[in-house]
């Protein structure tokens, strides 16, 4: 006890002053050329590099469109009505405040609303979106792609795998109807972000077709269209995102992607999820990455899945596992698809 | 003699435990400053719904620090909290121009609250990292700390995600709570 009060007759303000921080020594940015502000019909484009990684504020804007396709550290959206908005990967949250009317495309750690109403926002979410006192929010799958958006994923830290974009949490519920629904899967993006691919935009091979997309398009909570469902586990290897890219692609006429997520397993957690599987082979490559859990729809799924594996590479095959049995999916989906939502809340 | 010095040390070290509040805005990042106190992984934290708590040892003491979930629907439920509460660490986000005053707003109404009253305050201006943070000084100033009477109190300038400024402090705390407990 005698160090603590012998310290005590130092001034700690005046030490606390006296000491430099990064953000004391770092060179002088003009917040201005990350802001976007006060328009009224106008079109603002931002190319990648332009914006690389810094906050960025967007606020008092009306019908104008502002399409950022660069990486953003963390962004505040507030006061715009009748705008559509397009935001690279955001490393930290977007908070959107007192928006009306207005159209987004996102990717994005954390998503929050206050005050909002009738936003309809094509959302990837590593972790889950959250509402308050916002109406009339619709929500649907990410989808896009441009060239280096994947790289720009990488630089925010957000992975391609991890999207919760229809689990939505409102802090603010009412009782006769939710605030939140789902966007029309007709919806055409090209018609609601007028301008997306014109030829202002070219140059950065721009898509919004959902085969491209960099974030894999999944149904969430629509509902399913089969009673059969398949899992399918991609386990760590130099390829696992392009071997399950293939898999839901090479399936893409005879399944849906329900959900997939990506995690870190120990063999523990491997035994616990698979316990009526022997799945020692992987327990090895478990260490070295994260694991890809897949849940496809679609009639007769567990036979198109084995069949459309089968015609993998011999090296990208020994990395997969998938359901074989009918009654191992059910309870393999939950547990794995659980773990994964229980770890994002710790 | 010896043997009962250490004894009686042991037992009043294992006392030695502190109640934190960590309050603010949402957004603000109270679950960052939370998680980065415990040295865990910052990269993905889900918005709080409820609350966290976590027990953090620091120079021979135990902190059990309360993080509770900061939207405007879920503030009322604050005061279920302060009861016992040996420390107040309020979260600003400095980038928030919009809400410096609806902060400042919350904050007043915490430091008028006789559950809370001689509570020592530690203002965490947090989000020094990013570009549109107003200095710590604005961040006092927007909250009226000067007008803060009968209390003992501290801002840090922080970036959570950074990890710089949190030991600052924490070590504010400590200080300030040893001094009291004299």
């Amino acid at each position: 006890m005698g160090c603590f009060g012998s310290k005590e007759k130092e001034d700690p303000e005046k030490k606390t002053e006296e000491k430099k921080y990064s953000w004391d020594k770092r060179e002088k940015i003009d917040p201005a050329l990350y802001t976007v502000e006060n328009l009224n019909d106008e079109f603002v484009i931002r190319e990648p590099g332009s914006i690389d990684g810094q906050q960025f504020i967007i606020q008092n804007c009306k019908n104008t469109r502002i399409y950022l396709f660069d990486h953003i550290a963390s962004i505040t959206v507030d006061d715009c009505v009748d705008c559509c908005i397009i935001v690279g990967p955001v490393m930290g949250s977007i908070f959107i405040r007192d928006c009306e009317n207005c159209k987004f495309i996102v990717a994005c750690q954390q998503f929050r609303t206050r005050d909002c109403s009738k936003l309809d926002v094509f959302l990837s979410c590593a972790t889950q979106p959250i509402i308050e006192a916002s109406a009339k929010l619709k929500f649907g799958c990410y989808q896009l792609n441009y060239d280096g958006l994947k790289e720009q994923f990488e630089k925010s830290q957000l992975s391609l795998f991890c999207n919760n974009w229809c689990n939505i949490h409102d802090f603010t519920p009412v009782t006769e109807k939710s605030n939140s629904s789902l966007i029309s899967e007709e919806c055409s993006l090209n018609e609601m972000f007028p301008g997306i691919t014109d030829s202002s935009t070219s140059k950065l091979n721009i898509s919004t077709n959902r085969g491209d997309s960099v974030v894999l398009v999944s149904l969430g909570s629509r509902p399913k269209p089969s009673l059969d469902s398949c899992f399918v586990a991609v386990f760590p290897s130099n390829s696992s995102y392009q071997v399950a890219r293939n898999i839901v692609t090479l399936l893409k006429d005879k399944c849906v992607l329900v959900q997939i997520r990506e995690i870190n397993l120990t063999v523990g957690d491997l035994k616990r999820i698979f316990p009526n599987s022997d799945l020692s082979v992987h327990h090895a490559a478990i260490s070295s990455g994260s694991v890809i859990g897949i849940e496809l729809n679609g009639d007769n799924c567990c036979n198109v899945c084995t069949d459309v594996v089968s015609t993998l590479p011999p090296e990208e095959q020994r990395s997969i596992y998938s359901s074989l049995n009918k009654d191992e999916v059910s309870g393999e989906t939950e547990r794995f698809f659980d773990f994964c939502d229980i770890q994002m809340n710790n | 003699m010896g043997l009962l010095k250490l004894l009686r040390k042991l037992k009043s070290e294992s006392n030695k435990e502190l109640r934190i509040l960590l309050l603010g805005l949402d957004n603000a990042g109270k679950t960052t400053i939370l998680k980065k106190l415990a040295s865990e992984d910052i990269n993905h934290i889900t918005p709080t719904q409820g609350f966290n708590i976590k027990s953090v040892q620091s120079q021979g003491f135990k902190l059990n620090v309360w993080d509770i979930g900061g939207q405007r629907r879920i503030r009322p439920y604050w005061r279920n909290y302060f009861e016992n509460t040996d420390v107040l660490i309020y979260v600003v986000d400095s980038t928030d121009k919009k809400r410096l005053e609806e902060t400042g707003v919350e904050l007043e109404e915490l430091v008028t609250d006789e559950k809370l009253s001689g509570v020592p305050l530690l203002v965490f201006a947090n989000k020094q990292d990013l570009l549109q943070a107003a200095p710590a000084s604005d961040i006092a100033d927007g909250l009226s700390l000067h007008t803060l009477s009968g209390r003992t109190y501290q801002i840090q300038a922080c970036s959570a995600l950074k990890g710089e400024g949190i030991q600052d402090g924490l070590e504010w705390v400590m200080k300030t709570v040893s001094k009291k407990k004299k």
